[in-house]
């Protein structure tokens, strides 16, 4: 007899009620959009606080509330501290927004870029990492959906990760990318209030000298500053979150869809804005062991203290926190991932004469489609949270250097970035099985960063700039 | 090596305040844009 | 003569249950059964399930630990989490451990499974700060780079406009 934090019905309630919420938010927004550019860039015109707000959103997923503090009951003081030097990602990202944003003007997706840059061959390379990546994000997120539903509330794994997917499916085919944004807004709002208001109560209750003196007594280790494989892992992590947004057109989506001059300003206040909220929410680990709580798994630390010091209405709070966390970036992966099919598959490939309105309809039919595969490839809980990001690490670190190369440095031909991301993910795959998951992301980008230097001190190519300004191609009705 | 108590606490109050100070900075700018309509 | 076959088949079947019924008796002597990971530890973290053999439902189950067989030094216990059978332990640094759990029924009998050792081995320093450096060495080229790249371009950005 498991005793959940939650009646069954109330998180049901929760549930509905919010989706209910979101899908007619998003419908009343999507009456605005009027052409393929509205749905997918919301019109090229985010203003700063949105923007600044998704961008932040974005990047607090399942990862920032149940891995954080999943890294820093296993890790300590550095799985936290390490976590949290994930939002260098954006805040690096935010020169090259700006450099995005004008090199690109007319622009829809990173795999654009990277075509017309490189060339076919590294953008074969390039779509195959995001495919894998943005599936290892989506099902993560769509199976961390269903294992908080079953932890907090005792309902089936498989109702709670298709009422998720539904839902977050539901409001962006609706509404697009402007549903994407101004949903972010307000769920980062939700988030960045609910994890303080828990770490507060912690503090207030536990007491934060209370939590250090019984960690040094009975778990020293968490405290080290010298933990070893919490050392391992710090760099590893930073490579990893860099990759995921450097090549990821979630984040290029972003900021092509951004006010000009908004871009760089947005990013570097969203991973500002970003960078304590991993420390607050792995803090609430670290008020596990003296309050005698040792999860079933480490993945669930987090919901499970919250929901255990804070009652009936400390689950509430966690399950709304949690619920969004995965919306914000659920509908922001679905959104980036249609348009990178509908943009550099369908209609730069199949279809080069397709319709404003065929367009808008394949995207839409995409993300339909992207959502039933997640949700098929959901049905079996394959790996924990982590293990399966873990894997990730490989394939996303080798984008590194030959994107941020590919934006300002005109040397770089396509055959030595499409090897630099190939050898780069295959070095990072080996060191990730003979070595260990630490290894993986830094790996992968120390191999692709060498072959991008040998590729610039062996090119006499000099790229240019204007091959990138494709105009505005898109035939009208 | 352990962390000091005073480094640990200085460190979550820290965070603590800075992601309370967030909700007030995006509140502030989404009023701004409000007013000089620039939202989209 | 094939009623008596019949007779001989049921003893037969009868006895062969008897003893595999007699032979997990006499290698567990309780109903509870607790696992580990089987190679070293060098995490400080792992997770141990316990499982039950009993018909009646246990409850309270509890983690013993200690740093002897006896459970006699610097013992510990951790409960697990409602009626979970996994349970996560964290922040071990090196040694031998020794674990076992502890149940009870609804009686309020207790139980107690096997002593399973856990050993926990960290990496050496060396090899941590070994990696530390390297990525911090590569990321450190990867900051400076986009730095320096980012502002050739604003320059030669602003000499266009004075041109």
């Amino acid at each position: 007899m498991t005793e959940f934090a939650l009646e069954t019905s109330t998180g049901i309630t929760i549930i509905i009620l919010f989706g209910v919420f979101w899908v007619a938010f998003g419908y009343w927004l999507g009456r605005k959009n009027r052409s393929h550019e509205d749905f997918a860039l919301a019109g090229r015109n985010v203003g700063f606080a949105f923007a600044a707000a998704t961008a932040m959103a974005t990047w607090v997923t399942s990862n920032t509330t149940l891995v954080a503090p999943q890294l820093t009951y296993q890790f300590g003081i550095w799985g936290m501290i390490g976590y949290s030097f994930a939002a260098l990602g954006l805040i690096l990202f935010a020169p090259m927004a700006k450099r995005i944003k004008e090199l690109l003007p007319n622009g829809y997706t990173s795999g654009d870029f990277v075509r017309l840059r490189y060339g076919n061959l590294a953008w074969l390379v390039f779509i195959i990492i995001s495919v894998v990546y943005a599936f290892g994000w989506l099902i993560s997120l769509g199976m961390a959906g269903g294992i908080l539903l079953e932890s907090l509330s005792g309902l089936d794994y498989h109702i709670g990760m298709t009422t998720i997917l539904t839902i977050c499916v539901g409001y962006t085919l609706f509404g697009g990318m402007r549903a994407v944004i101004a949903t972010d807004f307000i769920q980062a709002l939700i988030i960045i209030v609910g994890v303080s208001f828990i770490a507060y109560w912690l503090i207030d209750n536990v007491g934060l000298s209370s939590i250090h003196s019984n960690l040094t007594a009975e778990h020293p280790q968490l405290l080290d500053l010298l933990f070893p494989a919490a050392v391992m892992f710090l760099f590893n992590n930073i490579f990893f979150g860099l990759g995921e947004i450097f090549h990821s057109n979630v984040w290029w989506s972003r900021a092509l869809s951004f006010k000009k001059n908004v871009a760089y300003k947005a990013y570097l206040t969203g991973g500002l804005l970003w960078l304590p909220i991993p420390i607050v929410t792995g803090f609430i680990a670290l008020a596990a062991p003296q309050l005698g709580i040792f999860p079933p798994s480490p993945d669930m630390i987090g919901p499970t203290v919250a929901a255990a010091v804070l009652g009936k209405a400390g689950a509430i709070v966690v399950f709304i926190i949690i619920f969004s966390a995965l919306a914000s970036s659920l509908d922001s992966l679905l959104a980036a991932t249609s348009d990178l099919v509908t943009q550099d598959i369908f209609h730069k490939r199949l279809k080069p004469k397709a319709s404003d309105k065929t367009l808008m309809r394949f995207n839409r039919s995409c993300i339909l489609g992207l959502g039933i595969l997640t949700w098929l490839l959901c049905l079996p809980r394959i790996a924990t949270l982590g293990a399966l990001l873990n894997f990730a690490g490989a394939f996303v670190a080798s984008t590194i250097w030959p994107i941020l190369l590919g934006l300002y440095q005109r040397r770089l031909t396509g055959g030595y970035a499409a090897a630099a991301m190939a050898f780069g993910t295959l070095f990072g795959m080996l060191g990730y099985f003979a070595i260990g998951f630490y290894v993986a992301a830094l790996t992968s980008c120390a191999v692709s960063g060498l072959i991008c230097l040998v590729g610039i001190i062996r090119s006499d190519k000099k790229f240019d700039w204007n091959q990138l300004d494709e105009g505005e191609q898109v035939h009208a009705d | 090596m352990l962390i000091s108590e005073v480094a640990f606490e200085w460190m979550i109050s820290l965070a603590l305040v800075m992601t309370c100070a967030a909700p007030v900075l995006l509140l502030g700018l989404f009023i701004k844009d409000f007013i000089s309509k620039t939202i989209w | 003569m094939t009623i008596q076959k019949n007779c001989f088949n049921y003893r037969y079947i009868l006895l062969v249950l008897c003893f595999l019924s007699v032979l997990p008796t006499t290698t567990l002597a309780s109903p509870l059964k607790l696992s580990g990971p089987d190679s070293v530890v060098k995490e400080g973290y792992f997770t141990v399930s316990v499982s039950t053999t009993a018909a009646a439902e246990l409850n309270r189950v509890t983690i013993e630990v200690a740093s002897d067989s006896e459970f006699s030094e610097n013992t510990k216990q951790f409960p697990a989490l409602g009626d979970f059978k996994d349970i996560s332990l964290t922040g071990f640094s090196n040694g031998s451990y020794y674990l076992r759990a502890r149940a009870e029924d609804a009686k309020n009998q207790t139980y107690l499974s096997n002593t399973i050792e856990i050993t926990v081995k960290h990496y050496p320093l060396w090899q941590a700060l070994t990696l530390f450096f390297i990525g911090l060495v590569i990321f450190i080229t990867l900051v400076a780079t986009l730095l320096l790249l980012h502002r050739q371009w604003i320059h030669s950005k602003h000499h266009k406009h004075h041109d």
